[in-house]
């Protein structure tokens, strides 16, 4: 019964009202606990808010087989997951292939079936070792997802980056994001430089559907 | 009747019920069509839930201006395209290198998406690309063009006339779209400085992106 007009001498009966109105205003809950105590069998279209007091505080919607963020499945549901390092990180001497790096700029995260993120990063690198270039890459589960290159970097001054990448993910999981780095042209050591005023970072974006909802 | 309190000995007519529940609560509908059949006038602010089972499943509000909108005061994500995207999603990834760029600003194959943009919606476009050059010294210029119209460029330093030694150009722009149009944003490449050519290189992980996403409302709902 998803839009009934009411008319006159209309009698209100209990599966009625359960089908017009309890399951279609938008009720609200302590917590997602007490939320699945009280709808045991949810409805696919379901609203509700969830006053949590903390950063799941917000407004939920069932799709079938769970309750997501908002709009619920065809919005974007921001922020996965970030980083934020203010130490430097230096690859190891003699190398041109992406490593982790002595601190590795990471992030874990339960990714969702068939949604779109966008990881964005920012390095400060310079050419600790001397003349060199600089390779950095997004890797999400083990994968490198975009490649970013720099063909020389002065080798006192850093230089900072701001890259991008999206990842479809086709099967959700706990996912390790992270940003890897190596020397490029020669194999001499590059450093991601990190402090307080010049940090490194990583952010991990839910930016919407790839596909039907899961 | 936005928010009404009933009081004891209330008659619930069916003018109330219908503008106080029906109107007022989160109808559930397998598809748009089956929505604009069952309210055939729709009141502002009155929220449904698509239960489509695709991209488009989930809230829709229905906007001062008459259209029925995910919620306007929020950011919508990424955009669906159509023409260009991948399975009509706003992000590219391409993987083939495109050579012989002169002074002269070229599209860049496969780097572009066309879009129907809502009036007052703002679109943030993030794109990379690598380049080379044939000359040593050689520089080139990542170009954002909007409905034939370049808007917006990135210059490389310095590049170099190796494979082995790219420069990644980076462009992160907003589109402030004015009005509800077809909107075609590619991305175009030209040698900036020197003689020779530039490349584009790409290949499986030196990918060159484009991605276009809705980061918010820019003005009154359309």
């Amino acid at each position: 019964m998803p839009y009934t007009t009411i008319v006159a001498g209309t009698y209100a009966t209990a599966s009625w009202a359960n089908a017009n109105v309890r399951d279609q205003t938008i009720a609200t809950f302590a917590s997602t606990t007490a939320r699945d105590a009280a709808i045991t069998v949810p409805i696919e279209g379901m609203v509700c808010y969830i006053g949590s007091g903390d950063s799941s505080e917000g407004l939920y919607t069932y799709h079938g087989t769970a309750w997501r963020k908002g709009p619920g499945w065809n919005a974007p549901w921001g922020l996965l997951t970030s980083a934020k390092l203010t130490t430097v990180s230096a690859t190891s001497s003699v190398h041109t292939t992406l490593q982790d790096g002595s601190a590795v700029l990471t992030a874990t995260a339960t990714t969702v079936t068939n949604r779109i993120y966008k990881v964005t990063s920012v390095s400060n690198p310079y050419a600790s070792g001397g003349a060199n270039g600089w390779q950095c890459s997004h890797n999400v589960g083990g994968s490198a997802q975009a490649q970013f290159l720099t063909a020389s970097l002065n080798t006192v001054t850093q230089n900072s980056f701001t890259y991008t990448s999206t990842f479809t993910e086709t099967s959700g999981q706990s996912r390790i994001f992270k940003v890897q780095i190596a020397a490029y042209n020669t194999n001499t050591a590059v450093t991601d430089w990190g402090s307080a005023t010049i940090p490194r970072i990583l952010i991990v974006e839910d930016i919407g559907p790839s596909g039907a909802p899961a | 009747m936005a928010y009404t309190t009933i009081v004891s000995g209330t008659n619930i007519t069916s003018s109330w019920a219908n503008a106080s529940v029906r109107d007022q609560v989160v109808s559930p509908f397998v598809t748009k069509a089956a929505r604009t059949a069952a309210i055939t006038s729709p009141v502002t602010g009155m929220l449904s839930s698509l239960t489509t089972y695709d991209l488009t499943e989930g809230l829709e509000f229905y906007n001062s201006a008459g259209q029925w909108r995910k919620p306007w005061n929020m950011p919508w994500g990424i955009i669906t395209t159509t023409a260009g995207g991948t399975s009509n999603l706003g992000y590219v990834v391409v993987t083939a290198a495109q050579t012989g760029i002169t002074s002269t600003l070229v599209d860049l194959t496969n780097l572009s998406m066309t879009f129907d943009a809502v009036a007052n919606r703002l679109y943030r476009v993030s794109a990379h690309c690598n380049f080379y050059a044939s000359q040593a010294d050689n520089t080139a210029s990542l170009a954002l063009n909007v409905a034939s119209v370049s808007v917006a460029f990135s210059h490389t330093a310095a590049l170099s006339t190796a494979t082995s030694s790219l420069r990644t150009a980076e462009l992160i722009r907003p589109i402030n779209s004015a009005a509800a149009q077809s909107l075609t944003v590619k991305l175009q490449a030209q040698l900036q400085t020197g003689t020779g050519t530039v490349i584009m290189y790409a290949g499986a992980v030196n990918v060159a992106t484009m991605l276009i996403e809705d980061i918010g409302p820019s003005g009154a709902p359309s």
